[in-house]
């Protein structure tokens, strides 16, 4: 390989790092996925309804499908399909629940993947759950829960954070706080982000350019697409090929 | 240093089980009908500075193939000539050294406190009670029903083929044969008899002698089968300095009393009642020097079954794992595989690991060029208790994995852990409660295991006897019929603590993982 994917991004290719470039082709049962993210932005919100396969983009990204076919390119790193195996890609990923390893303590949970003490206490305390570090994650409520597996995937995220509906179990006015301290991490941090969710304000809160995942793929709404989402969202906002399951 | 640790594992168990002094003792694998004669004529030869003798007893048709598979015998000794014969055709014996030791007779029998309808013959008067198959009728028709009602020792077995020959020589095999019960050996017979399981047996004179249980109603006809004589030899391959001295001090002239004592014939001499088997009753009983003592035998059990799990862990983790994750398509068929000592008969896989294992097997011939055999050694008992044990582990530790959120490892990856380091620090401590109740089960079908064993291991007494191999020797023993409840019991308790051992271990592993235990 000709890109060590595990060496710390230039700080002289800054600008172009931001670009995510992928082809997404994955055949698993009833569910075909063959599409395009192509992006110079660096933060990525993508909804439609559940069951289309957000979470399996997000799969997909993280290296945790081996049959899935197509290029990823962050930045100067190009993840050639079945090349890069998830551990060396330095990605963040929190999965839908959370999944804290339950015969850990929290802060056993954050530093799992070599992160300091400081960096976990750092990212805990941005997503308001450092007074939590030495309960186990079975004594956690699911808002807790979720707010540690948001603060693990923000330690562990060197080149791509990956989020699959981070903020469901929050109440809104932690939410809000909680979406401001991820913006200020991303950041502060300088990392590109793929959110999933079905509620267009994380998107709006995080900046985020918005892409509807459909039956025919990934892409970018117009502007009457982007009234017809509503505010949940979880309807197919671009159903043009009329023939939903 | 690794050699020193593994022959450091090796020697404690067996040093630990084995309750015999320094010398090797002389092991002397006999035909069970002449056990009791070996035993006193133990009693007196040992005394005087020879060395221990460790008498293994079973039908001679098993004892001749298990040494013909390699069992460490020194001395064999066979209830016929024929078996002696296929011990030297074998090449297990030079025909030289064996001598005819004694010689038995047959016995119809029944227990002591029945009711055949017959006067019990004295054993002293061997001519006077024999039986014609007029006789023979008599007593069948007083046996009610068309139930089995003679218990007779297997065609292969001596007794049997000579009880088989004599009822076909009487010409009642007609009428005798579908009423028939096969036993295992010439003990077994008796016992059958003794605790009334069947009314009336054909077994040896030298059986009754020593068990009160039965009593004598009569001798087949010693014209009516082939002469049952006691065979003994040293066997060809032993290094044992005692065994050919055994031998010749067995068949000695001096040891005619004793040989009577035991209820057998002085072969080549004519028996003229008054003396002989009539002074049985004068000699005290044989020394149960060959009986299990329950304290080795429960620690040999409990060592066998822990052993036999260390040995079969980490097969059944890679195993367990490989099959609750895999997408290979040899998925199906290897867990088919894995499954195979499950449904097998333990004495088929005791069969096929002696097909490897033993003397003549694929890697016995490798084993004894670095002076190690496997077969019949305490350590035959841990790899048939690990073998047997082995797929109620791996399929308990494949479930285990199976339970386990396969996107817990996945998480792992990305958090940079390689698969290796995953399985050690997530997949394993959530599996955990699993594998360890797999282990449980694998103990306890390692503490159970007979069949398998009694095969590859033999039932060795000191050795390679654990709790189901000493019942199963008690079952067979005049003096076992009330210790075997001890042996029961110990089998009950052992098996309640595992149980209970198990419920703590898995109580315990659960709440580590769920919520952490106490911190």
């Amino acid at each position: 390989m000709s890109v060590d994917p595990t060496r710390p991004p230039r700080s002289g290719t800054a600008p172009e790092r931001l670009r995510i470039d992928a082809e997404l082709r994955l055949r698993r049962g009833t569910l075909v996925l063959d599409t395009h993210l192509r992006t110079t932005e660096q933060r990525v919100a993508i909804v439609g309804p559940s069951g289309i396969g957000k979470t399996t983009i997000l799969r997909i990204l993280a290296g945790l499908e081996p049959d899935a076919a197509g290029d990823l390119t962050v930045g100067d790193v190009t993840w050639k399909a079945g090349d890069v195996p998830p551990w060396e890609r330095g990605v963040g990923w929190m999965p839908q629940d959370a999944l804290l390893f339950p015969h850990l303590d929290v802060l056993q949970n954050l530093t799992f993947g070599g992160a300091t003490r400081d960096r976990a206490s750092e990212a805990a305390e941005a997503v308001e759950c450092d007074h939590l570090l030495h309960r186990r994650p079975r004594n956690l409520s699911g808002g807790e829960r979720q707010r540690v597996a948001l603060a693990r995937a923000l330690v562990s995220a060197r080149r791509l954070l990956l989020l699959d509906e981070p903020f469901g179990a929050l109440d809104d006015a932690r939410r809000h706080r909680v979406i401001g301290a991820v913006d200020r991490w991303l950041a502060d941090h300088d990392v590109p982000m793929v959110l999933v969710s079905h509620d267009r304000r994380d998107a709006a809160g995080l900046r985020c350019e918005r892409w509807v995942l459909t039956e025919g793929g990934l892409e970018r709404p117009d502007e009457r697409g982007e009234e017809s989402a509503g505010p949940r969202g979880d309807q197919p906002a671009a159903a043009d090929d009329g023939q939903a399951p | 240093m690794c050699l020193m640790a593994v022959v450091a594992v090796v020697s404690v168990p067996v040093a630990a089980v084995a309750q015999a002094g320094a010398a090797a003792p002389l092991q002397v694998w006999s035909a069970v009908s002449a056990g009791p004669l070996l035993e006193r004529f133990v009693a007196a030869w040992s005394t005087d500075g020879r060395p221990d003798v460790r008498i293994v007893t079973d039908a001679t048709s098993r004892i001749v193939p298990q040494i013909a598979a390699g069992a460490p015998a020194d001395v064999v000794v066979t209830a016929d000539r024929a078996w002696m014969m296929e011990a030297v055709d074998l090449g297990l014996v030079d025909g030289e050294t064996a001598r005819r030791v004694a010689v038995n007779r047959l016995v119809l029998i029944s227990a002591a406190n029945g009711d055949p309808g017959v006067d019990p013959v004295p054993t002293s008067d061997a001519a006077a009670g024999t039986l014609d198959a007029a006789a023979i009728r008599a007593l069948l028709a007083r046996a009610p029903g068309p139930d089995p009602v003679l218990a007779v020792a297997g065609p292969d077995v001596p007794v049997g083929r000579y009880a088989r020959q004599a009822l076909r020589a009487l010409d009642v095999n007609g009428e005798v044969d579908h009423r028939i019960v096969a036993v295992g050996n010439a003990r077994a017979v008796v016992n059958a008899v003794a605790i009334g399981e069947v009314a009336l047996g054909i077994g040896y004179a030298s059986d009754v002698v020593s068990d009160p249980a039965t009593r004598v109603l009569g001798y087949l006809p010693a014209e009516s089968y082939g002469p049952a004589e006691v065979w003994a030899a040293p066997v060809r391959g032993s290094s044992h300095g005692s065994a050919v001295g055994f031998v010749d001090d067995l068949a000695a002239p001096s040891r005619v009393e004793l040989i009577r004592a035991a209820g057998f014939l002085v072969p080549e001499s004519q028996i003229t009642g008054g003396p002989g088997a009539a002074d049985s009753n004068a000699v005290p009983p044989a020394p149960a020097s060959g009986e299990p003592r329950l304290g080795p035998v429960v620690v040999r059990s409990v060592l066998v079954g822990l052993l036999a799990v260390l040995l079969a862990t980490l097969p059944a983790l890679m195993l367990g794992r490989w099959l609750a994750r895999t997408r290979s398509r040899a998925r199906g068929p290897v867990g088919a595989v894995l499954l195979l000592p499950l449904v097998l008969p333990p004495v088929v896989t005791g069969f096929l690991l002696l097909a490897v294992f033993g003397s003549s097997g694929l890697l016995g011939p490798l084993l004894a060029q670095f002076g190690l055999r496997l077969s019949f050694s305490f350590w035959a008992a841990v790899v048939a208790a690990a073998v047997v044990g082995f797929p109620l582990y791996a399929v308990v530790v494949r479930n285990a994995f199976e339970s386990v959120d396969p996107r817990y490892e996945e998480l792992a990856w990305t958090l940079g852990a390689r698969p290796r380091s995953t399985f050690l620090r997530v997949a394993l401590p959530l599996a955990l409660p699993g594998v360890a109740a797999g282990a449980v089960l694998a103990l306890a079908r390692g503490l159970g295991e007979f069949g398998a064993t009694i095969v590859v291991a033999g039932n060795i007494e000191g050795e390679t006897q654990t709790l189901a191999l000493a019942v199963y020797r008690l079952l067979e023993s005049p003096a076992g019929r009330g210790r075997i409840w001890l042996f029961v019991l110990a089998s009950a308790v052992i098996a309640v603590l595992g149980l209970a051992l198990w419920e703590w271990l898995t109580a315990r592993q659960r709440a580590r993982v769920l919520d952490g235990g106490g911190r």
